[in-house]
């Protein structure tokens, strides 16, 4: 019996047959097991908005409010609304200027262009463009480049995010808009093309600005000074790895055409970030405070809303009362007088036979007027058969002087003033002398 | 005792003998209960923008090889763009979740940019071609109008930015919160193996590998038997074997198929979508021990073995989601943040 339960627990063997088994292919197969690496936590909790706050800023214009018109370009398919430029526009009606538009957004063919632009830039005392996507042409730039030199301000805005070809007109300006944008990875409002700027060269521009935030700017290249710079360190240019201060606001080669590359910094609510209201205001005073050199081809609108006409012979009243008529239609208020008012803008309109009250300001255009009639650049022109237009301008005083051989002679005169056709007889900015019908 | 019992109980017949039962005993133990031939599961990704779809099976794959115990490691194949944020870090997640129970290491293909990169950070162990292409992070999304539009009059909402979801500054700063994030999960996850500066990983530049190992956004240069052997390492086994895991997955996903059609109907597939859709949605809620069959169902829409899959795969089911709101007026978008390398922009 004893040996037979002794034979049985050879039994025994075979879980330790398994057992032997088991370890050995666990030893086969495993030489280790796996230590998961310490399962690391993510500081989401530290992480936090890096955003610039909103100024506090109430616009307070430069000077008391002056007539004038800011003529803004939407003639060449330019790449703004209106509503994306209110916090602009809206400083501009404090200081008493007039917004008018040029053009309807859309793409007129480039001869009609140049004509409204040409008639809108008489009128104008500061000239507003934004992002144009059509090119200015050769004719278009000569004009606006005139109109500088007559002392309009000259706003030109680009935005490296939107399309434009800027450049066709900046260049008349020494500028160029270059092809890139500014960045900041350092320090930034929220994104890093969303750049601090802090450098500012003192100026009525610059004036109340410590800090400003640029939202997309590009960098401008003018032979000009510049105004606003960005930090050497950290701010990039996307198209050069050059370290260098840029500028995205600047002077042109003149001091009445700036140059401003970023239109987004004065979409709400980036306009109220920092200092940025108080540069929208400075560059509303900037177009609001100039003195453009108005000429004679610039035909009503020198003359302010209210002018003196002066007849120097009774019969000339009928032509007068058209003539006023004439500039009613044309937006100026006129009145007839007998007495020459020198605080007044004023129109003479005379013969030349007789008239002395316009003979002071012929004598001081240097025209003479006898048996014929001379002026700086043309002389010895028979009477007979012509009219003479003569813009005298003294500080802020106009007056036009229109004198003829005749009665028909004048009528005519006045026709081709009030027509426009008058443009083609310029001896110079001042005078014109006009064959008659 | 008959000569027979003794023979068969005599020491050299019933030691063999007995070792044989035990041994058959200890190979039934080790191979079918516990823990049985090692395995290294293989998850092949091929250029895939990660999206809802794609993450789903991803996921799956992912969820699958942390479940069956026999995988010990993971070698996951990618090449990815990226795609969307939430999907992109919910494969992050997945694949952290994975590593804090077996070892995964990651093979980058040609490509593993921004959303498929932060799904890397959730590897133990990266390799890359020197010249794949690797990095690309931060966060690409499309704000608001810069003027922000009116609500019609006929529409009642409760606040400004009820029907936006928030202003295009907000929208930004919140963009901006989401890049910090992801650099933070990379200066975490690679902890002192990070040798680029925070605001160099935010330019977002695309590395070569050779460069990527170097400024430590990847472990070494290496291919997938590379992988193979590491993951082995790591998990401390040998003479392993390897799974396809997405061939895994497809394979239950026809099995449970074709189990589903047995009992449900005469053992004939409906012809229409929406019978499969009504019979996945019933499996759904008789419980699915691999992750609910309408994962395995996308699972095998990517892998694009079976009918089924590819139509799965077309999106004619998502289909069914054209009108969630009869009557409801406006056009509902989803969000729209990514984490993706998109290509030059043109």
């Amino acid at each position: 019996m004893q040996v037979r339960i002794r034979k049985l627990g050879l039994f025994v063997l075979v879980p330790v047959f398994a057992l032997g088994f088991f370890i050995g292919a666990v030893l086969f197969f495993y030489r280790g097991g796996y230590e998961p690496p310490p399962q690391v936590q993510i500081a989401f909790d530290e992480i936090q908005r890096n955003s610039a706050s909103p100024g506090s800023f109430v616009d307070r214009p430069a000077r008391p409010p002056r007539d004038g018109v800011l003529l803004v370009d939407a003639a060449h398919r330019n790449s703004f609304r209106p509503a994306e430029v209110v916090s602009f526009l809206n400083r501009i009606g404090p200081r008493g200027y007039e917004i008018k538009y040029l053009g309807d957004f859309g793409s007129g063919d480039a001869s009609s262009r140049t004509a409204q632009l040409e008639e809108g830039l008489r009128g104008a005392d500061s000239f507003l463009v934004i992002l144009p996507r059509d090119s200015y042409s050769s004719q278009e730039a000569s004009l606006v480049e005139k109109f500088a030199d007559k002392g309009g301000e000259v706003l030109l805005i680009g935005d490296p995010t939107r399309r434009h070809d800027i450049n066709s007109l900046a260049g008349r300006f020494g500028l160029d808009f270059q092809p890139d944008y500014l960045y900041n990875i350092h320090e930034n409002d929220l994104n890093f093309k969303n750049i601090y700027v802090r450098d500012f060269q003192p100026d009525q521009l610059t004036q109340g600005l410590k800090e400003i935030v640029l939202y997309t700017a590009g960098s401008v290249k003018s032979t000009g000074p510049g105004l606003a710079f960005t930090d050497n360190a950290n701010t990039r240019s996307s198209i050069t790895d050059q370290i260098e201060q840029f500028q995205p606001l600047v002077w042109g080669n003149r001091n009445n055409v700036l140059a401003l590359y970023d239109l987004t910094f004065m979409i709400p609510p980036q306009d109220s970030i920092l200092d940025n209201g108080q540069l929208i205001s400075n560059l509303a005073d900037f177009l609001t405070t100039g003195t453009r050199d108005f000429e004679l081809s610039d035909f009503p609108n020198y003359l302010d809303g209210e002018v003196d006409i002066l007849v120097e012979q009774p019969s000339l009243f009928s032509l007068a009362v058209d003539l006023k008529n004439n500039l009613s239609g044309a937006g100026v208020g006129a009145t007839l007088r007998g007495v020459e008012d020198i605080a007044r803008d004023t129109i003479i309109l005379g013969l030349y036979a007789d008239s002395p009250r316009a003979a002071r300001y012929l004598a001081e255009s240097g025209i003479q007027l006898g048996e014929d009639l001379s002026t700086p650049f043309t002389s010895n022109i028979e009477l007979e058969g012509t009219a003479l237009i003569l813009l005298g301008r003294n500080q802020d005083r106009d007056a036009l002087v229109i004198l003829a051989d005749s009665t028909d002679s004048l009528k005519d005169a006045v026709k081709q003033l009030t027509s426009g056709d008058f443009r083609t007889g310029l001896v110079d900015d001042f005078v014109g002398v006009y064959k008659t019908e | 005792m008959s000569r027979i019992a003794r023979f068969f109980l005599s020491w050299y017949v019933a030691l063999p003998a007995l070792a044989v039962v035990g041994i058959v005993l200890g190979y039934l133990v080790f191979f079918n209960l516990y823990p049985g031939k090692p395995q290294i599961g293989i998850i092949t990704i091929p250029f895939v923008v990660i999206n809802d779809d794609s993450a789903f099976v991803i996921g799956s794959y992912l969820d699958y090889a942390r479940r069956q115990p026999r995988i010990k490691g993971v070698v996951l194949k990618l090449s990815s763009p990226g795609g969307g944020a939430s999907s992109s870090e919910e494969l992050y997640l997945e694949s952290r979740k994975l590593r804090a129970e077996k070892p995964l290491v990651m093979v980058m293909g040609g490509l593993v940019a921004s959303g498929g990169y932060m799904m890397a950070m959730g590897a133990n162990y990266t390799y890359v071609k020197s010249s794949s292409l690797v990095g690309n992070v931060g966060v690409i999304s499309f704000a608001g109008p810069v003027i922000p539009s009116v609500p019609p009059e006929n529409l009642v909402v409760t606040g400004p930015s009820k029907l936006s979801g928030s202003t295009r500054r907000e929208w930004i700063g919140m963009v901006d919160l989401l890049k910090q994030s992801f650099a933070q999960m990379v200066i975490t996850e690679r902890g002192d193996r990070l040798r680029i500066s925070e605001e160099q990983l935010l330019e977002g530049r695309l590395y070569a590998g050779v460069e990527a190992v170097q400024l430590g956004l990847a472990d070494a240069i290496g291919n997938d038997s590379d992988a193979v052997e590491k993951v082995a390492d790591m998990a401390g086994i040998s003479n392993y074997e390897l799974v396809d895991i997405n061939t895994e997955v497809d394979r239950l996903f026809i099995q449970k198929i074709r189990r589903i059609f047995a009992v449900s109907s005469d053992a004939e597939p409906p012809a229409d979508l929406s019978g499969v859709l009504a019979l996945m949605s019933l499996a759904q809620a008789q419980g699915d021990p691999a992750g609910g069959l309408s994962r395995l169902g996308y699972a095998a829409g990517l892998s694009g073995s079976s009918e089924l899959g590819n139509l799965l795969r077309s999106g004619v089911l998502q289909q069914t989601q054209e009108d969630p709101l009869p009557g409801f007026p406006l056009e509902i978008s989803r969000p729209n943040i990514y984490y993706i390398y998109a290509g030059p922009y043109p």
